[in-house]
This record gives structure tokens, C-alpha cells and sequence, in this order.
């Protein structure tokens, strides 16, 4: 339609708007702002989630699903901090939604409940310097364990969601977990 | 924090899955406080040979849920009770249902319940306002003046008449159970408390009826001064006990009466349908 | 007039007369329009928007005969059968404040009983998508900028794609580069249909209208073409560099002329007549010092 590109062409650049413009645009229903903010975001959330899901049908659907999301609830975005963040937090918990949707073994409740995060203030301080040692060690921890780790630390999840993620057991997560902190010590001193 | 760029086979290796745990969570790290290593990633991601997955198709997908239509809460509602959703369109829009006006009708309800209780002349504060409200609701539900999409919708091929009853049913349906809980909650003689109902569905008729002649707003003013002027003047002048024992309007007969100026009422609204069809009154402009 | 176009008329009214008390808005008028796009030029206060009422089915003449793509107006089933085929554009059309531009023409198609849920949101998109406000859809109308809503407005007539449009002032408040682009919708979204348009602008009607139908008083004091219209003004448009003082009809150009039309002021030369010279020939002075306040 020539009409839509003019339209888009005259209205305002959207390609020059912050991401937190962006948001508050979506908010006001600019479905424009929705377009700009897939085009900047969808691809690195998607790689990221790759990491933590090899199946593409189920990281589509979880980007997707993020966008969804980030349209109908940009309004209530508190507008602190930066929406990659946001964003980031809200894909990777429609990824495990959309592999508990999926999973045979569904989990018996569907509420996250579970405030605390097993990541302690020690953990995210360590993970913040990862470069030398740490990365060593890092890479040298079992690939379980390496996968709780990225979980609950780097993705800020709870148990339960880590759990479900994973596919394990919330048990199962704690005493992972604990593990991986013994042997990063274990390597770092 | 971050001085330095990622560099293109960091991030090549990144897409593909190659690199260590360690530097894809320092990866991250950068990727999220830095717009321009995002969009050189998704340069990259763009490039490889196998996209990861079909851009397009999530978008479409994404836009084929955004684009269907918001529901306002009234909306929501309705379909909870059943009614089907093009039907709960219509009423969305009828100002009655919206919650400022169900506010003001339970709070005159509790007004008029608690004057019973406490004033200890009967209910009379509530056997004359509450007949006024679903009056009111009704009178602002359509209409030139206040239905901003009036000229279009007479253009359009919905009969003005099912709209207008769908919209006052949904007015009677609210207005009525509210007032009756606020008569529940009054002290009373028995079922007197109850008196303003039938008036209620008379007036409402009424109001109908008269807007096939006059604007809808100006019929709810008439038929309320018209209800007024009932009330001081049908009057047993001779009776003994309070406005309400002495009222010809709440007496077994004048109920009957009622009733019958009710279903007068309603006959006339729908004998005169077409004028609910064509633009009776001047909207302005010529 | 005799009807040159050969289709059937989408309009026929036979001695229309519409009254608001003592005031005569539409005085027996008769006319017959057929497809493609004829312009309702006219004073303010014309009966141009009673007229466009009574062809939208809204209003009901006090006397003579209205049909509409063959049935007529009388009647709730013939109405019923024209507003099928209908699209109207009212001259204010209003919003519900809630609404977004979607919701809006969602309600609109609800009223049109497109009852198919999907279907209608399809149609919804589509004519959203015409009028070029597809990325705005989803926000509330009262955040739209007024040519957006004058766009929002015209694509609920446009639901269904009617063979009747009727459109009051559409690009009234419209910006001249918002008009252009209206032009060109109109004559893509419209091929093929009646349509019926009102507007204050002889260069509208110059551009868009095979036909343009001049009201004054209520009554029709020219139909034809707009070229015709012009023509009427021929060897009767004069230039000249001062204004004649008995002149009626003079007025300043933007070169600095003194545009006459009438009787020749002295040393003035002829020009080519406009759409606008033939319109205040007929009408008169009075529309002049009118429209001069626009």
C-alpha cells in the first residue's frame, strides 16, 4: 500500500528512539515501536536462548511468546532500568513456560512461588569478573552442574523455575548447585 | 564497564554454539548493556547460512496475536455471563455499564436504604429517587446528543430498535438488582419497600416511547418531572399515616395502574420502531 | 439535467424537501446519480448535509421520493437492504473515548452484521490497512492527530465495500498533503461505486468529481461537469491590476492580480475560467465575503 509507507515514512523515525521510548510507545499501542524493538531484540534473544534450549520450534515459540508479552504488558514496565533486561527476563521465563506447556512429566503447580534465587551476593560477584581463573573454572565444571550455574546465576532464575528449565527436580538444582560452588572454590584457591 | 567491543568471530562462534560456557556468559554479560554489539549480532545472525529460525514467521506470528481485539473489562465480563461477543460490543459502549455509573447508583441506593433507616419516616427517599435511575441510565444510553456514533450507526444495517433494547435490558439489568439489594437492606413495611419497581419498568417504557418523539435525554427529563408532579399530586388527601401510607401511586391500585402504563408504554415504542430507525431530531448542521 | 451515464442510478431523489421548522433546508430537489464520484458544492448552509443525510438513509425527507441502489427509503426493509451496500461518512463524526481505532471499526462492522468473528476482523484490518493506519491501529483514537481520525472515520464506511458512499466534508480539517492522498484513495477504494461527496473546495471537486452538483438556498443551481461549471464562467474572468470598484466579484490573486469575474473592469485582460470562477458566478458575492473568512 503506498499509503502505509508514506505514513511510516512521516511519522517519527522510530530507529532514533531509545528502547525505553520504544516501550513506552508500545504501551501507548504503537505497533510500529513493537516492530523496531523485534527487529533490535529478537535476534540476540534468540541466540541466547539457543543456548539454553536446543529445540528451535520451542525457542520460536518462546520469542514469540516474549513479544506477546512485551506488547500486552509494556504499560506496566516501571520504566527503571534498561528494557534489555526486562526483556531478557521475561523470554527466559516464556521459555520455560513453553517447555512445561510441552514436557511430558508437566510439574504439579504452575505457579512460580518461590521469591529467593539460589544465586548468593558471593555468586554474582564472582561470576561478574569472568575472565582468567574463573572462566577456567568454569568451563572445567560438569556439564550438569555448568547448566545450574547458568541458570540460577546468570539467568537469575529461582529453583523452581531452574528445575523446570532443566527438567530436573527442584531437589535435584540445590544439590547442584551446591556442588558447583564447592568445586569453583575448590578451583579458585 | 565494558571498554572494548565483541569482535565478529566471538560472536560468529557465539550463534553457532562453539564457544565455552564461560566466554558465552561473558558474551551476555556485554550483550546486555550494549545496543551496538547487539545489532553487530544480529548482523552476524542474519548472515549465517542456516538462519536459527525463520525470522518472518515469528513476527507474522506475533502480529497475528497483538491484532486481535482488546476487550475492555465490561466485555470481559459479559462473555463471562454468556453473552456473545459481538452482542457485548454493543453494550460495552452503553455508558450505564460503565463503573462510574454502577458507582453512583449504589451509592444512592445505600443513601436512600440508610435515610429509611435512620430518618424512621418509612422508605419514601427510596420509593422516589430509585424509579429515576434506570430512567436516567436509559435516557444517556443513545441518541444523538450523547451516542458520539449515532449518525453512523442509524447508517448502519443493526435495527435502532434491537440496539435500543439491548442497551436499555442491559440498564434494567444492572440498576434494578442493585436497588433492590439497597431496598433489602431497609427497614420497611413488607413489599411497600419494593413499590418502586414497577414504576420503574412504566417510567423506562415511557421514556421509550417518548423518544420517538423527542430527543432520548429530553424524554428522561419529562418523564422525571412527569413522576414528580405524580407523586405530590396523586395524593389521598384524606388518608391518614406517612407519604408513603397516603400515596395512591404505592396503594395495591395505583400498582396495577402502573403496570398497565408500563406495558402502554412499550406498545407504543414498538409500533413507532421506525423511529428508532431514521434521525428524528436535528443534530445540528444543514 | 439528462442522466448521461448509462448504469443504473445509485440515486434517485424525485422532489425532495426537507424542513427544520420554518427554515427550508432542502427545497424539491430532484436528482439522479450514478457511478463514479460526484461533488455537492455549496455555502454553509446549503442543505448539503441534509441532502447527504437523506442519501444516507438517516434522515427521512418530509416529502418526495428517495431510492437508493433500486429500493427505496421508505420503508424498514428497503432501508435495511440499502444500508447493507452503504458506507457513510457524517460531516462530525465522533468516537467513544475508550476506543482504539480498532475497537472502533470493530463496533462499526458489528452494526454492519458482520456477525463471522474472524471475517470481520480480517475486513477490520483491511480497510484500516487501505486508509494507511495499520502501525496506529491499536491506539486509543483520542491519541490520534485529527487527520488521522478523519482517516479512522473514513474507513468504517469503507467496511464492506459498499456501492453506495456518502461522505460530508471528508477532507475538511485535512492538511493539502492529507488531501492529496485522500484523492488518491477515493479513486482506487471507490472505482466502480456511487459516491457522494460534500466539500468546500473547488479544487476537490476538480480534481476528484466527474460530476458536481451545486446547492445555494437549498436548492440545485448547477449539475454537470466540473469542466461545464468552469465553462460557465467563460470570456467572463478577467486580470487586471487594480480593483474595480463597481465590480461584484473581485478579488486579489497571489501574483498580485485582481481576478474579476463579470462585467470587464478597464484595462484588464481575459483569463482562463476555473471551477471556482463558474461557482461565485452562480452563488454570488455573498459566498465571496463567505468564504473569504476560510
Amino acid at each position: 500500500m503506498p499509503w502505509l509507507r508514506d505514513c511510516v515514512g512521516v511519522s517519527v523515525d522510530l530507529s532514533l528512539s531509545s528502547d525505553a521510548e520504544l516501550v513506552a510507545a508500545i504501551a501507548d499501542g504503537d505497533r510500529a515501536a513493537l516492530r523496531e524493538l523485534y527487529v533490535r531484540h529478537q535476534p540476540w534473544l534468540t541466540a541466547r536462548l539457543r543456548h539454553r534450549c536446543s529445540d528451535l520450534d520451542v525457542v520460536g515459540e518462546a520469542v514469540q511468546d516474549t513479544f506477546v508479552a512485551v506488547w500486552r504488558s509494556a504499560g506496566r514496565w516501571s520504566g527503571a532500568g534498561e528494557p534489555t533486561a526486562w526483556m531478557w527476563g521475561i523470554a527466559i521465563r516464556r521459555l520455560i513456560g513453553v517447555l512445561r506447556h510441552r514436557s511430558r512429566w508437566s510439574p504439579v503447580s504452575n505457579r512460580v512461588s518461590e521469591a529467593t534465587t539460589l544465586a548468593t551476593a558471593e555468586d554474582v560477584v564472582l561470576f561478574g569478573v569472568a575472565h582468567g581463573d574463573l572462566a577456567g573454572a568454569i568451563d572445567s565444571l560438569p556439564v550438569e552442574l555448568r547448566a545450574v550455574v547458568q541458570a540460577t546465576i546468570l539467568d537469575g532464575l529461582t529453583t523452581r523455575e531452574a528445575a523446570r528449565l532443566l527438567g530436573i527436580p527442584a531437589g535435584t538444582v540445590k544439590t547442584r548447585m551446591m556442588r558447583a560452588r564447592t568445586q569453583l572454590r575448590g578451583a579458585l584457591t | 564497564m565494558n571498554l572494548t567491543h565483541l569482535d565478529e568471530q566471538l560472536l560468529i562462534g557465539y550463534c553457532e554454539l562453539s564457544v565455552t560456557a564461560a566466554t558465552a556468559a561473558a558474551i551476555e554479560a556485554h550483550l546486555m548493556t550494549c545496543a551496538s554489539c547487539r545489532a553487530e549480532l544480529a548482523d552476524v545472525a542474519a548472515l549465517a547460512d542456516d538462519g536459527p529460525l525463520d525470522q518472518q514467521s515469528v513476527w507474522d506470528g506475533v502480529l497475528e496475536r497483538v491484532d486481535r481485539p482488546t476487550r475492555s473489562i465490561t466485555e470481559r465480563l459479559l462473555g463471562v455471563m454468556r453473552v456473545r461477543p459481538d452482542t457485548a460490543k454493543l453494550l460495552a459502549t452503553t455508558p450505564a455499564l460503565r463503573l462510574a455509573w454502577l458507582a453512583a447508583v449504589v451509592f444512592v441506593a445505600a443513601f436512600a436504604a440508610a435515610a429509611a433507616r435512620f430518618d424512621g419516616d418509612g422508605p419514601w427517599l427510596l420509593l422516589v429517587i430509585a424509579p429515576l435511575l434506570p430512567v436516567a441510565g436509559v435516557a444517556t444510553a443513545y441518541g444523538p446528543a450523547l451516542d458520539p456514533t449515532y449518525e453512523i450507526g442509524v447508517a448502519a444495517p443493526m435495527s435502532g430498535l434491537r440496539l435500543t433494547m439491548l442497551r436499555t435490558l442491559a440498564v434494567i439489568a444492572t440498576t434494578i438488582p442493585l436497588l433492590a439489594v439497597g431496598a433489602l437492606v431497609a427497614p420497611g413495611g413488607g413489599w411497600t419497600v419494593f413499590g418502586w419497581v414497577l414504576p420503574s419498568f412504566a417510567l423506562v417504557a415511557m421514556t421509550l416511547a417518548l423518544s420517538t418523539v423527542i430527543s432520548p435525554e429530553r424524554a428522561g427529563v419529562v418523564v422525571g418531572v412527569g413522576w414528580m408532579v405524580a407523586l405530590v399530586v396523586l395524593i389521598d388527601r384524606a388518608g391518614t399515616g406517612d407519604f408513603v401510607d397516603r400515596s395512591l401511586i404505592f396503594s395495591p391500585s395505583g400498582q396495577t395502574t402502573v403496570a398497565v402504563a408500563a406495558a402502554i408504554g412499550v406498545t407504543i415504542a414498538a409500533t413507532r420502531k421506525a423511529c428508532f430507525d431514521v434521525m428524528t431530531v436535528s443534530g445540528g448542521g444543514r | 439535467m439528462n442522466d448521461s451515464t448509462m448504469t443504473k442510478a445509485g440515486v434517485m431523489l424525485e422532489g425532495v424537501t426537507k424542513r427544520y421548522g420554518r427554515t427550508i433546508a432542502v427545497d424539491d430537489v430532484t436528482l439522479s446519480i450514478g457511478a463514479g464520484i460526484t461533488g455537492l458544492l455549496g455555502p454553509n448552509g446549503a442543505g448539503k448535509t441534509t441532502l447527504l443525510r437523506v442519501m444516507a438513509t438517516v434522515l427521512a425527507p418530509d416529502s418526495g421520493e428517495v431510492e437508493l441502489l433500486g429500493h427505496t427509503t421508505a420503508n424498514a426493509q428497503g432501508r435495511e437492504l440499502i444500508r447493507r451496500r452503504l458506507g457513510y461518512v457524517p460531516q462530525e463524526p465522533g468516537f467513544h473515548r475508550q476506543f482504539s481505532a480498532f475497537d472502533f471499526i470493530d463496533y462499526v462492522a458489528v452494526l454492519k452484521l458482520i456477525t463471522d468473528r474472524r471475517a470481520r476482523h480480517d475486513e477490520v484490518r483491511r480497510v484500516l490497512d487501505v486508509v494507511g493506519l495499520t502501525s496506529v491501529m491499536h491506539k486509543r483514537i483520542r491519541q490520534l492527530s485529527g487527520g488521522m481520525r478523519r482517516r479512522v472515520a473514513i474507513a468504517q464506511a469503507l467496511l464492506g465495500s459498499p456501492e453506495l458512499l456518502v461522505l460530508d466534508e471528508p477532507t475538511a480539517g485535512l492538511d493539502p498533503e492529507q488531501r492529496l492522498r485522500f484523492r488518491e484513495l477515493l479513486s482506487t477504494a471507490a472505482s466502480g461505486a456511487t459516491v457522494v461527496l460534500s466539500t468546500h473546495q473547488t479544487d476537490d471537486v476538480a480534481a476528484l468529481c466527474q460530476r458536481v452538483v451545486v446547492m445555494h438556498g437549498g436548492v440545485v443551481h448547477y449539475d454537470g461537469t466540473p469542466t461545464g461549471l468552469a465553462g460557465l464562467a467563460a470570456g467572463r474572468v478577467w486580470l487586471a491590476d487594480t480593483r474595480d470598484p463597481s465590480a461584484q466579484l473581485a478579488w486579489m490573486t497571489g501574483d498580485g492580480m485582481v481576478r474579476h469575474v463579470g462585467e470587464p473592469p478597464p484595462n484588464a485582460r481575459l483569463d482562463e475560467p476555473r471551477v471556482e470562477d463558474g461557482y461565485l458566478l452562480l452563488v454570488g458575492a455573498t459566498v465571496l465575503q463567505e468564504s473569504s473568512w476560510k
